[in-house]
């Protein structure tokens, strides 16, 4: 129920806060409007990044000054300002309203609500530019931050405070990566905020769905600019997300970042220079384009612990077309970040999903912040997928494999198959303890190939119901003490029977196994 | 920037014409900001009060920019 005299008194209060008349103004006009940029005479005391006044109530941004005018982008109002309109300086620069009050919202980059949950009341905002934490002030990355993806987790390990660039094609995943990443945060006290930049507005709900959907919302803030957003909105969502997220670092908290996705970003900034007729370089983008994402991604940082021990740990997103990590976007990115995750569509189409290339993909800090239990354990993962890939490369050319190379290969296959998750199906430390355990003994020999997905989401199951006293004992920080690595062995041999049966051995399987993964 | 002698020129905007009293606070205020030479001009459209430009500093105490602004702000 609307109850109207409460309106009233609110737009009493509001008109009685309106200044009776503005303090002295430096103004200017504007001489030229159009796709979204005004050129403006005057204003000779503006500052480069200042937010301006115009006329009608809209905002702009000022970024090039040059003698005798100021090129500016407009947030708002393309259609509406007109030649010779009046344009004030504000002396501020673009603020984000930032506050607890922002965790399950959806904000545009000014922190304007745009989930008409009511208005967004908070008593502090920051600078949408900041500079990145000093040297001095920041510490080493020593705490995971759990994925819940066991491909993941076991070999690319991120750490908080770390940024890891996910990239890969068009539907290989990357926002699965990043959304599990997020779900996965429940209850770790990691505050996530998710960026869209220049999405489409549809997945955007798809997503925002899927975190309501299984609570996540809680711990999380998007801020959107989708496809039809103006492009300065654009440009300023990921910095605006990155205020927000610097807010609760410099409490102490850990923050989890989401840029999905910079290339986007990359062509939103390239559509304002080439209008602000800025001279245009490689691939048409401007010359200051390394430096764009860069002030962006040394803002994700480990503080040290005198400094409070926050962290924001950045997961940006690029998009490569036809797999072509040497473009432009993709090389300075994967410059600047600590390790990057790539995804293959070739993987995600023969149903490796999450479709990780090991090879190529890596984590140049996050293994110093992996919990010592799986660092123990998946030491020779990555090695025994190599040999794998090697072998299996080979064996195309169908020549007799003698029974070690055989072992060799099966073992991979199932190992390749062990590491494939179903997308929102995340797993915990401890489980992924177990599976590690198991799929690197000889218990895996015994499993035919085609049962070895089944088996290895029942044997979670099993542990669950049956051995939770079991799970409960290990302990992720520390080596897996001989008993218990021979008592999950034990119980993980005792599920084999209920899977495949009590003989073990290797048959011809006719029933193949259930499509796991989701689009 | 530094201003040019030629941006000394104060731009006086008012809804009507202005009585004596009024007139020698203008150029009371005008000539504390440095300001010898004033342009008057009458323009209904303001609404009501005063529009004193400046070079490019403008201080707006119309009645049009008050209606405007309440207006943003119960938006």
């Amino acid at each position: 129920m609307i109850d109207i005299s409460k309106i009233g008194q609110n737009l009493k209060e509001k008109i009685a806060k309106v200044p009776d008349r503005d303090s002295e103004r430096m103004t200017g006009r504007i001489v030229y409007t159009g796709d979204g940029i005004v050129r403006i005479t005057g204003l000779s005391d503006v500052k480069y990044n200042e937010l301006l006044d115009v006329k009608g109530g809209y905002r702009a941004l000022a970024l090039n000054l040059e003698e005798g005018s100021v090129g500016a982008v407009l947030f708002s109002g393309e259609d509406k300002v007109r030649f010779g309109d009046y344009v004030y300086s504000t002396g501020k620069a673009v603020e984000m309203k930032v506050g607890e009050e922002l965790l399950g919202r959806i904000v545009n980059p000014l922190g304007d609500a745009l989930d008409g949950m009511g208005e967004i009341e908070t008593s502090q905002s920051r600078p949408v530019e900041f500079p990145a934490p000093a040297i001095m002030d920041r510490g080493k990355v020593n705490k995971p931050l759990q994925t819940g993806i066991l491909a993941i987790d076991s070999m690319i390990p991120i750490g908080r405070g770390q940024r890891e660039l996910i990239i890969g094609d068009r539907q290989t995943g990357k926002t699965a990566i990043a959304i599990d990443t997020i779900l996965n945060q429940k209850g770790e006290n990691v505050v996530c905020i998710y960026v869209s930049i220049g999405q489409k507005a549809s997945s955007l709900s798809k997503i925002v769905n899927t975190l309501r959907a299984s609570g996540a919302m809680e711990y999380t803030c998007v801020v959107c600019s989708t496809a039809d957003d103006s492009v300065p909105l654009q440009y300023i969502a990921p910095y605006s997300g990155c205020a927000l997220a610097e807010y609760f670092m410099y409490q102490g908290k850990d923050v989890l970042i989401v840029y999905d996705d910079l290339s986007k970003h990359a062509v939103a900034y390239r559509t304002m220079s080439l209008l602000l007729k800025r001279p245009a370089g490689r691939e048409a983008y401007p010359g200051d384009v390394f430096y764009l994402h860069s002030r962006l991604l040394e803002r994700a940082a480990k503080l040290s612990e005198e400094k409070g021990g926050g962290s924001i740990t950045a997961l940006p997103i690029v998009e490569t077309l036809a797999g072509d990590i040497s473009a432009y976007i993709p090389t300075n990115v994967i410059s600047i970040t600590d390790g990057q995750i790539y995804l293959e569509s070739e993987l995600f189409n023969s149903g490796v999903r999450p479709a990780v290339n090991v090879g190529l993909s890596v984590s140049r800090v996050g293994g110093s912040a992996q919990r010592k239990a799986i660092r123990q354990i998946s030491g020779q993962l990555r090695i025994n997928l190599a040999q794998y890939r090697e072998l299996a490369i080979f064996m195309q050319f169908g020549s007799d494999l003698d029974s070690e190379t055989q072992k060799t290969l099966s073992r991979g296959a199932k190992l390749t198959d062990v590491l494939k998750q179903r997308q929102y199906l995340n797993y915990s430390v401890k489980e992924m303890i177990v599976l590690l355990l198991t799929v690197q003994s000889d218990i895996i020999d015994r499993i035919p190939e085609k049962k070895i997905s089944e088996y290895a989401e029942g044997l979670l199951d099993f542990f669950r119901i049956n051995r939770a006293e079991l799970l409960e004992k290990i302990d992720p920080d520390s080596n897996i003490p001989d008993d218990i690595r021979s008592e999950i062995l034990s119980a993980a041999e005792e599920y084999i029977k209920y899977t495949v049966g009590d003989d073990g051995a290797e048959e011809p399987v006719s029933e193949s196994a259930e499509e796991e993964q989701n689009v | 920037m530094k201003r040019q002698d030629n941006d000394l020129v104060a731009r006086i905007t008012l809804s009507e014409r202005p009585d004596d009293e009024t007139l020698r606070k203008i150029v009371e205020f005008v000539k504390k900001r440095g300001c010898t030479n004033t342009e008057y001009s009458i323009d209904p459209n303001i609404l009501g009060g005063i529009v004193i430009q400046i070079g490019d500093v403008v201080y707006d105490g119309s009645l049009r920019s008050r209606l405007e602004r309440i207006r943003q702000s119960v938006q």
